[in-house]
């Protein structure tokens, strides 16, 4: 195994867009090729996350992605698992690079669902639940990590105040982020005062359907010095799997997938959780961020929805969660999302992330999650001095 | 190598013990049968092939109770296809009072104080999609 860097990234603006997944990717990807400085020439192999292809009719993205970036020559492959596949696509490139395969790779995360209507994109959202079990027994998206946060108030005794909180912080770092979808700031009374979608989630603790695509060059650490004074390192890419059904498992307020791939990755980088910056999470729901602010070992069981109300993950907090907004209010382009946290723990790495920028971050953790945590994706990614 | 039956035979005796299928028609019989591993008495309701305790591949089938209480719930305002028509409605996690937890949605249910966690509910077998359950 060899060290592995990220030279390049590049992202459209999360929000609705008149372009084509195929079109969005190559736009991604076109500009983080341009910022890596990288000669398409080298590139070896790509990996690209989609969940919903099906929305445009359009299977086999890939060779079309890399046929307009003329590099048809170079192999693709679409990777799917749901909200978490633009990470599963980015740990696939990790491990081509690593195990000496390839040595630059392209990884990218495209969706693009605005043109769906509500009723549809539900319906779609819920194909990747347990279709057979809980989507064919009307439960909605929404609805699962609904159920999860009724266990948790149940379980610890938090209130959907507290929920609220959560997305109040990450639409007010979101308005920092000109990537962002919901680029506006909120109170907690615009929150409970929202529709309610799955009670006691409402439309303010849930992430909007977004459009975009996010991409990154992955290359050895030989190739990385060549082209930059300042790469950023993957310390760690570690995936992990739970039991994929919410009736399966015993509890409903932690995901153990996320437990098992924040371990192995800290594990890995031979790290502890002070040595990391700032945290860049699934908060695909107000209770998820929560979920996985515990699962990480950021906050004890039932401590993360009082440590969002007292400011614990807000900038200059001491654990700084979802500096981008999230994907509550930067958004949620299911595929583009894994890789999107990636780009910005580059930014935040580079020192570009303007007025939501950590002070002084070496280092950063992203956790992405597929569906209830069937899979979860967990890298480290710092600057070395 | 020589005696080892050809990979169609070694499918078929492979089979699941019991197919979606054949679970959804016990359902409509108001029947709830699921999986089961006899030696950890762990019961499934979703495919099992091998114990995830034991490791056990020797997986039987088991009828549970029809009667459970509510795990969790939520209330299900915005639905997708299937069940357009039926909003609002709960969606609940129910623990069977003999057998595993299950997902199912009870019908009616409008409003979060019109349903409790630990609720006592029964499965009525119903020609719509999904498990329905009603209080008892």
């Amino acid at each position: 195994m060899r060290d592995v860097c990220v030279v390049g990234v590049g992202s459209t603006k999360y929000g609705k867009h008149d372009l084509t997944a195929r079109e969005l990717m190559t736009a991604a990807s076109d500009a983080a090729l341009r910022t890596s400085g990288l000669d398409p020439a080298n590139l070896d192999s790509a990996f690209f996350g989609n969940a919903f292809g099906v929305a445009e009719k359009q299977g086999h993205l890939g060779p079309l992605i890399m046929t307009a970036l003329g590099l048809d020559a170079i192999p693709a492959t679409v990777v799917e698992t749901a909200c978490a596949s633009g990470g599963t696509a980015f740990h696939h490139g990790y491990r081509e690079v690593a195990g000496g395969f390839s040595d630059a790779v392209l990884v990218g995360g495209v969706e693009r669902v605005s043109m769906l209507d509500t009723l549809t994109a539900t319906t779609y959202f819920a194909y990747g639940s347990d279709y057979t079990y809980e989507g064919g027994t009307g439960c909605s998206f929404p609805g699962l990590y609904a159920t999860m946060a009724r266990a948790y108030f149940g379980k610890y005794g938090a209130s959907e105040r507290d929920l609220a909180h959560v997305a109040v912080k990450n639409h007010a770092n979101a308005v920092y982020n000109p990537l962002a979808h919901l680029q506006k700031a909120i109170s907690v009374e615009d929150v409970l005062s929202s529709m309610k979608v799955a009670d006691p989630l409402k439309l303010y603790d849930a992430c909007p359907f977004s459009d975009g695509a996010a991409a990154a060059i992955v290359c050895s650490e030989e190739m990385a010095k060549e082209l930059t004074d300042t790469p950023v390192y993957i310390e760690a890419s570690e995936r992990a799997g739970s039991i994929a059904s919410l009736h399966d498992r015993t509890d409903l307020t932690s995901l153990p997938g996320a437990v098992r791939a924040g371990e192995r990755a800290l594990a890995k980088a031979k790290l502890t959780l002070d040595d990391v910056d700032f945290f860049e999470v699934h908060d695909c729901f107000t209770i998820a961020e929560v979920a996985a602010t515990e699962d990480l070992g950021l906050f004890k069981r039932g401590a993360g929805a009082k440590a969002a109300v007292a400011g614990d993950t807000a900038l200059g907090g001491a654990r700084v969660v979802n500096p981008s907004g999230g994907l509550k209010a930067k958004g949620h382009p299911v595929g583009a999302t894994g890789v999107g946290q990636v780009v910005e723990v580059f930014e935040q790495l580079q020192g570009e992330a303007g007025g939501r920028q950590v002070e002084g971050a070496m280092r950063g953790l992203t956790h992405n999650v597929g569906a209830t945590g069937g899979t979860v994706v967990v890298n480290i990614l710092g600057r070395r001095r | 190598m020589g005696d080892a039956p050809h990979p169609g035979a070694r499918f078929e005796s492979q089979r699941p013990v019991m197919s979606l299928k054949e679970q959804k028609e016990e359902l409509r019989e108001s029947r709830i049968v699921g999986f089961h591993c006899p030696a950890c008495k762990l019961d499934r309701f979703s495919p099992m092939t091998r114990c995830p305790a034991c490791k056990s591949t020797n997986i039987m089938r088991r009828q549970f109770s029809r009667t459970g209480t509510v795990a969790s719930f939520t209330i299900q305002s915005v639905a997708s296809e299937q069940f357009l028509n039926e909003t609002p409605f709960a969606f609940a996690l129910i623990q069977l009072d003999d057998g595993p937890r299950v997902s199912g949605w009870i019908p009616w249910i409008a409003k979060a104080k019109d349903l409790a966690l630990g609720q006592k509910v029964e499965y009525v077998a119903s020609y719509k999609p999904g498990m329905q359950f009603e209080k008892r």
